[in-house]
């Protein structure tokens, strides 16, 4: 195990030194900067109308998953996430290291893949004309699913595709559980670097968001989006997400690592905190918002936030209400943006937030309606918020390295 | 009093209590039992219709009657029991209030057959796709089926149910995820986070999907008959890639010192959790 060969010991510093992003907006850092600056948004209404979107931004995959054969066996939430882990390794200088690579732990977000969508619809429509034998469906799935997709849908491939493309090879997890499961990825992987049981880690998450399966999944619960896109702050009367497709992800490790190979930090993530709120009765989400502020450590006034608010209700008007305790803080918005993209909005969050404090700056309001403020001043903490559309709360607080 | 330390300087963890519920049957005595006899769990699926299938058999659990029944529903249903047992044993806490958090290996989660067929039905033409289900899918009827067919769900239940702490994890890491599940719950004790751990592994997942998949990955053994090889010394199961209907969990906690022998017991850990 690696906690017993650690060169650390003991409470440290843990440092963000790689991000990657491939999100709606483009790949790359300055891609995702420049169009939050320009306040660009891509979604797309039309393809999956009354519902929307934000599709991937098109990349040439060759330069992050160089073999064929490896983009072949993937579906695409596979190949968001090993592209974008491509970019975090490579941003934190550690990409082919192998003596680094060799070790570094991974804790990934994540969800299901892709359905074959035709054969369930196959499989449907021949129960509606009447085909109902009791080998009906055995027979269908045998001759008509594929055999390589079971290796995109499960969960726990994302990690092994990044394992396999980018050799990153210590000790391998995936969480599960929608939103907050980005939240504890960092939570499980900070905490262990901070007490000296891992000295460097890959955590991120990935998300296609052009899944017909999934808008089925969320259609259940009322919770897309519909008709007309709007900010996050402005969904009250006609609440939901647009579903997202992003890969985030970032390098952390502890700063006596970071320095002893000459890497320069983002950021500092101080804390990462999480609670699972009962979702009752009403106000039960905010006093758990308000809980895990608390347990941030030392805020200054006048700072940033960026949330993952989706727009599902009741959970953002809960956290409007906690947010708005906080009114000296200028509030960022993911969703907005990029979409809603479940697993992988904290990780972007988190990605976000390091960049924010490297660059001196805190992108533009997304929003027109008084919810995001301008910010005058550089950053120097950026509280990143997570709460689930369903269940799970986090809270990550991120800090300049001065 | 101070907890006791290993050689590094951590915290000892023990096991306290532990639970089962496995094709063998219900509890560790009974499991124990029908092990030592050379009984197996493997038996022909009655579960759901298995022609044209290759591998007809599985250790499943027919034994939780579970109520719309779904795979995921199940593995809800096996987590409780086998946690139910632990807790009994461990004596830690009260009921409903685990002082920590849950460590849950779970399988993957999505929308299963007979809901999808429902949905179907619901449709009421002959030429079904997508954006026909996703016509009828919203206005609350089916609101049941985002809860249930949550990847967070399984997991939002027990630590409601058993009152554990903080944000329960669902983890998977294939055929390692209960041995993942327990290496967190050491690692939170080691780190000091927290005194007790809830490390559960549940997994119901037969059904013909999950069969079909592994099928066609060539995962599975196709020696139906007899399906279970009594008291053969080296059974032929081969089910190891399978859905083993297998939840074990352990709890554990470094509040009270303890006896040698349980001490003792740790040297697995290590193993397990690697």
């Amino acid at each position: 195990m690696t906690e017993t060969t650690s060169a650390t010991s003991g409470p440290t510093d843990v440092w963000i030194t790689g991000i990657g992003l491939a999100t709606s907006l483009g790949e790359g850092l300055d891609a995702n900067w420049d169009a939050l600056n320009q306040g660009r948004i891509n979604v797309d209404e039309k393809s999956f109308a009354p519902y929307m979107v934000h599709p991937w931004c098109h990349v040439s995959l060759d330069t992050q998953i160089p073999k064929k054969g490896d983009q072949r066996q993937m579906e695409a939430w596979q190949r968001i996430g090993t592209y974008a882990a491509g970019l975090a390794l490579d941003s934190a200088g550690v990409k082919g290291n192998k003596d680094i690579l060799g070790r570094m732990d991974m804790v990934i977000a994540a969800g299901g893949g892709e359905r074959d969508l035709a054969v369930d619809c196959g499989i449907l429509s021949a129960q509606a004309k009447g085909n109902s034998a009791p080998a009906f469906l055995n027979e269908r799935l045998m001759s008509d699913l594929r055999p390589t997709l079971f290796l995109a849908q499960l969960s726990n491939l994302l990690a092994g595709n990044i394992a396999i493309v980018h050799g990153v090879c210590g000790t391998s997890r995936t969480f599960m559980g929608e939103e907050v499961a980005g939240v504890d990825a960092a939570r499980n992987a900070a905490s262990r670097i901070a007490a000296g049981q891992s000295d460097i880690a890959l955590i991120g998450g990935s998300h296609n968001g052009e899944r017909k399966d999934l808008l089925v999944l969320y259609e259940f619960g009322d919770f897309n989006l519909k008709d007309k896109f709007a900010p996050v702050w402005a969904r009250k009367e006609h609440a939901g997400f647009a579903l997202g497709s992003a890969g985030a992800f970032i390098v952390i490790e502890s700063k006596q690592h970071a320095l002893a190979r000459g890497a320069k930090p983002f950021a500092r993530l101080s804390n990462v905190v999480a609670d699972l709120s009962p979702r009752k009765q009403p106000g039960q989400v905010t006093a758990t918002l308000d809980k895990l502020w608390s347990q941030l450590g030392p805020l200054e006034g006048g700072g940033a936030i960026i949330t993952g608010a989706s727009g599902a209700e009741p959970v953002t008007s809960e956290e409007r209400a906690f947010l708005q305790k906080h009114g000296d803080f200028a509030i960022r918005a993911t969703g907005t943006r990029f979409g809603h993209t479940m697993e992988t909005q904290f990780p972007l969050g988190l990605g976000l937030a390091a960049l924010s404090l490297s660059r001196g700056a805190l992108f533009p309001p997304g929003d027109s309606s008084g919810a995001e403020i301008e910010m005058q001043r550089s950053p120097s903490q950026i509280v990143v918020v997570g709460a689930g559309h369903w269940r799970g709360e986090g809270m990550a607080l991120v800090e300049a390295v001065k | 009093m101070a907890a006791p330390r290993d050689n590094f300087g951590r915290p000892i963890v023990v096991v306290t209590g532990m639970g089962i519920v496995t094709s063998l049957g219900t509890g560790k005595a009974d499991n124990w039992t029908r092990l030592t006899a050379g009984e197996s769990g493997i038996r022909t699926i009655t579960r759901f219709p298995t022609d044209s299938l290759k591998t007809t058999m599985a250790g499943t659990v027919d034994f939780a009657p579970v109520e719309p029944f779904s795979s995921t529903g199940l593995s809800e249903r096996l987590g409780e029991m086998a946690t139910e047992e632990a807790l009994a044993q461990s004596g830690i806490g009260s009921k409903g209030d685990f002082p920590g958090p849950l460590f849950l290996a779970v399988a993957p989660v999505e929308v299963e057959w007979p809901q999808r067929m429902e949905l179907g039905r619901a449709v009421g033409q002959p030429d079904i796709d997508y954006n026909d289900l996703l016509r009828i899918s919203g206005g609350g009827k089916y609101a049941s089926f985002h809860d249930r067919f949550m990847f967070g769900s399984v997991a939002a239940h027990l630590a409601e149910k058993f009152g554990t702490k903080g944000s329960p994890i669902s983890l998977s890491t294939a055929c390692a995820s209960g041995a993942t599940a327990i290496q967190l719950g050491v690692e939170a004790i080691r780190r000091g986070e927290t005194d007790a751990a809830l490390c559960v592994a549940t997994d119901g997942t037969v059904n013909p999907e999950t069969l079909v998949r592994f099928s066609l990955l060539s995962a599975l053994s196709t020696q139906n008959e007899p399906p279970r090889p009594r008291r053969s010394r080296f059974p032929r199961i081969a089910m190891v890639s399978s859905s083993p209907k297998a939840p074990a969990r352990w709890c554990s906690k470094v509040s009270k010192p303890r006896p040698p022998a349980a001490r003792r017991s740790l040297a697995c850990w290590p193993a397990a959790a690697n």
